[in-house]
């Protein structure tokens, strides 16, 4: 009894100073809502932009940095915090349809990745479930499959032992494609990583320095892949297959 | 046998002399003795006589330098009947005069034979003036003359075609039809392609769905004809031209000859400001309107459906919407037309039905005026008008609301007239949260947990399967615990020296037996002594496990004389014995 109680206060004094930090996230994130809707959007954006500093992590914020920052003129920073706010709730009608709006009036024309009914498929599900949420339904298969596994281990009864045979396979099936799938989004979060040009203009060169050959001219909010860095250089691709070197700086990861 | 062959053979060379000696003549005549410049005439010239006339026909035709000959051909028939041959050769020239006067064509001349015979010259007397029958084809064969049933030469006088429009001052979006028509008198390996003429400024409507063939007689001779309608409806003013149009014509199996039609022009006319009307909206032709309501009692806000048809002939496209004026107590929405047409006696035939969503916006008998429509009739050159009867609709009171069908044909699409983007989350707790949970440290090492329970699991499985199976080996593996359990006993649960006594001798003798698999009850203390001393146990532990097992004996059948104290020198020493041999066994 005494550890049970014990362990109660500890869980207590333990989010005590979570609760009080969260409470000032809150009251500074309405502080934002308030100014962007008298129309302070460079207030706004900043009351925004402080609680991602602090490692607050949430799409409502990305999301209304991303509107203060389109407000402000900052089409770049908009598609950014949009892109951020996407990733984690893929299926939001606001973000995607702010970014849908705000992709059609950058310089450069982008194609939507998302078309083509065959998309989701080939890339783990993307725009259908966050990596988060692929990552919960792998963890509770693998969970149940264990359990599963353990019942059947121990269980001498045939029925019993039918049905998680049968259960068992599909649901083995279905944590395979979800593994696949997972799998995908990791490769395409850690490996094809996804960057937003942050200035109204860039030159892209073919080498990491000033003396190289202009090959193109990328502008503001463009959503290219990024590639090796060299020094103050960085090498970027774009989807149409065209790469060349831009400055570290005017490029922001998603 | 050899008189016979003789006899044949003398008959017949006597029967082919006979033959070759038919007397021969020939026949000359032209179709018509005076003909115009631009006229052409046929020479025909019959030669008959015996079976030889095929083969050594030779001909001397005179000189021609006043014609032009246009085509020549030359067919033979070979006839025989009993104890005469015929043979008739006819020799065809269509000939085109090159100036006007008067010519005779000079005797033909034909050797046969050693012999020759000669025709009767003629005359032919060419005019200075041009035909006046043009588009009428002016050759004409003799009337006696006979098409042979496999005729097959081709030209423009036996096959040709023609097109014609039947009005060349039409009013815009009257109709005007095009007759296309293909003559021909010799027979065609297959199915001519038609090839429709160029009606750029019209609307084309097919008065037929194929072509239809008939028989036409010129100049005496008969004439397939295929004939094509269209009916044309100019879309605008102004001079207009139909295109040719092609007939590919299989002459035989692997070619065709393309004929060619004249062009037609046309003169389009606008219709006449003078007496237009300002409620015409275009219908051209002769139409008749009426109208229909699909009910004639209604409750307020309940609408009616009522359908103006305009109905008749002309260019249904050209029909506008009639204007529906002087309605009162009804708010009119338009809902849609729609068109059909078809083709009654080569004119074109159709109807236009207009519909219209009234809602009733006051209670009472309302009247609907005659609904009034203005058309422009091409034949009168002058705009008439038409109406509808009157309708009448008793409106009753109610709570009815807008749920017609026919509503959508009210309403009208949203369009979009500004884009910007969605407004800011305001209502949405600030929960902190962890965009990449697949990096957790503590759910990469959990995935390894899986597995290796699994693992344990199934081999702890298997161990319990066979303690539950195998006595032997749930002996052998419980045989500690058990003899562990027997010291415990003796030490706490056994006041009884005797109870003690015996349990601690079966502490030993028990645990041998459940390690080894052998009954308890045959193992004696020699027995025991020799299994420890084959298992190379230390001969000291023997001896105290011998000094044991003797007092134990002793005790049980002196149990008064055992104390405490040496009950517990008992146990410590039997804990030891044991520890000792459970190493070894």
């Amino acid at each position: 009894m005494n550890k049970k109680i014990f362990f109660i206060l500890l869980m207590i004094l333990l989010c005590c100073p979570f609760c009080s930090g969260n409470q000032d996230c809150e009251n500074k994130f309405k502080e934002g809502n308030s100014l962007y809707e008298k129309g302070d959007y460079t207030g706004a954006l900043k009351c925004y932009e402080e609680l991602i500093k602090s490692g607050v992590v949430n799409y409502a914020l990305y999301y209304n940095a991303g509107n203060a920052s389109f407000k402000t003129g900052s089409v770049g920073k908009a598609v950014l915090y949009y892109e951020r706010a996407l990733r984690i709730a893929p299926r939001d009608e606001d973000i995607k349809q702010s970014l849908t709006y705000i992709r059609s009036v950058t310089v450069d024309k982008q194609t939507d990745e998302n078309s083509g009914f065959a998309y989701p498929l080939f890339s783990g599900l993307n725009g259908i479930l966050s990596i988060n949420e692929l990552t919960i339904i792998v963890f509770v298969l693998y969970v149940m499959l264990f359990l599963g596994g353990l019942v059947y281990i121990f269980s001498d009864r045939f029925s019993i032992k039918f049905f998680l045979k049968v259960t068992g396979i599909v649901m083995l099936c279905i944590f395979f494609i979800s593994s696949l799938f997972l799998c995908i989004r990791i490769y395409e979060q850690d490996w094809l990583k996804k960057g937003i040009i942050m200035v109204s203009q860039e030159k892209a060169r073919s080498g990491p320095g000033e003396d190289y050959t202009e090959v193109f001219t990328i502008h503001e909010g463009s959503r290219v892949y990024l590639r090796d860095t060299l020094q103050d250089w960085r090498k970027i691709t774009l989807p149409n297959g065209y790469s060349g070197w831009i400055k570290n700086k005017s490029v922001e990861e998603i | 046998m050899i008189k016979h062959i003789l006899l044949i053979t003398v008959i017949l060379f006597l029967s082919v002399r006979l033959l070759c000696a038919q007397d021969v003549s020939i026949e000359a005549s032209v179709d018509k003795d005076t003909v115009h410049l631009d006229e052409t005439f046929t020479l025909t010239v019959v030669l008959r006589g015996g079976a030889e006339l095929s083969m050594t026909a030779n001909i001397d035709m005179p000189e021609l330098d006043d014609f032009e000959i246009i085509n020549q051909s030359r067919n033979t028939v070979f006839s025989i009947i009993p104890g005469q041959a015929e043979s008739t050769q006819t020799l065809q020239y269509i000939l085109q005069p090159v100036k006007s006067g008067k010519f005779v064509i000079d005797s033909i001349a034909f050797h046969s034979g050693g012999k020759t015979v000669k025709s009767n010259p003629i005359q032919v007397t060419v005019e200075n003036t041009v035909s006046p029958t043009v588009s009428v084809p002016t050759y004409v064969p003799p009337r006696s003359y006979q098409l042979p049933d496999k005729y097959s030469y081709y030209d423009d006088k036996d096959m040709w075609t023609e097109q014609h429009v039947d009005i060349e001052n039409p009013y815009v979006n009257q109709q005007v039809t095009l007759t296309f028509k293909f003559y021909y008198r010799v027979n065609i390996s297959g199915e001519a392609q038609y090839q429709p003429p160029d009606t750029t400024g019209f609307k084309v409507v097919e008065l037929h769905k194929s072509s239809i063939s008939s028989t036409e007689t010129i100049n005496g001779i008969d004439f397939n004809v295929d004939c094509v309608k269209l009916a044309l409806f100019p879309v605008s003013a102004g001079d207009k031209t139909v295109g040719q149009t092609l007939l590919n014509v299989p002459v035989d199996f692997f070619d065709y000859k393309t004929l060619k039609s004249n062009k037609s022009n046309v003169h389009v006319r606008s219709l006449p400001a003078e007496g237009r009307p300002s409620s015409f909206s275009g219908a051209v032709g002769e139409f008749i309107i009426y109208g229909k309501l699909d009910r004639e009692e209604v409750e307020i806000n309940q609408p009616v459906s009522l359908e103006l048809t305009v109905e008749g002939f002309g260019n249904v496209d050209s029909i506008g919407q009639p204007v529906l004026t002087g309605i009162n107590g009804f708010k009119v929405y338009p809902s849609g037309s729609a068109a059909d047409s078809t083709v009654k006696d080569n004119l074109v035939y159709g109807q236009k039905k207009f519909k219209y969503v009234l809602m009733p916006s006051r209670a009472g008998i309302i009247d609907i005026p005659e609904i009034k429509y203005t058309y422009f009739n091409p034949g009168d050159g002058t705009y008439e008008n038409i109406k509808t009867k009157p309708f009448k609709i008793k409106v009753l009171e109610g709570k009815g609301s807008f749920s017609s069908p026919d509503q959508a044909g009210a309403q009208q699409e949203i369009k979009i007239t500004g884009q910007d983007i969605s407004h800011i989350k305001t209502d949405v707790s600030l929960n902190n949260e962890n965009p990449f949970l697949y990096k957790n440290l503590a759910l990469r090492i959990f995935i390894f947990i899986p597995p290796i329970g699994l693992l344990i699991s199934f081999f702890y499985k298997k161990h319990l399967n066979r303690l539950n199976s195998d006595l032997g080996f749930a002996r052998f593996t419980r045989a500690y615990k058990k003899a562990r359990l027997n010291l415990s006993k003796a030490g706490n649960e056994t006041p009884d020296n005797l109870q003690f006594y015996s349990l601690i001798s079966r502490v030993i003798t028990d645990y041998i037996a459940d390690k080894l698999n052998l009954p308890s009850a045959g193992l004696t203390r020699d027995h025991i002594c020799s299994i420890l001393e084959e298992k190379k146990m230390d001969s000291d532990i023997i001896e105290e496990f011998k000094r044991l097992y003797e007092k134990c004996e002793y005790a049980r059948f002196a149990p008064a004389s055992s104390s405490e104290q040496d009950r517990t020198t008992v146990l410590s020493l039997t804990e030891k014995i044991l520890n000792d041999i459970a190493k070894i066994i």
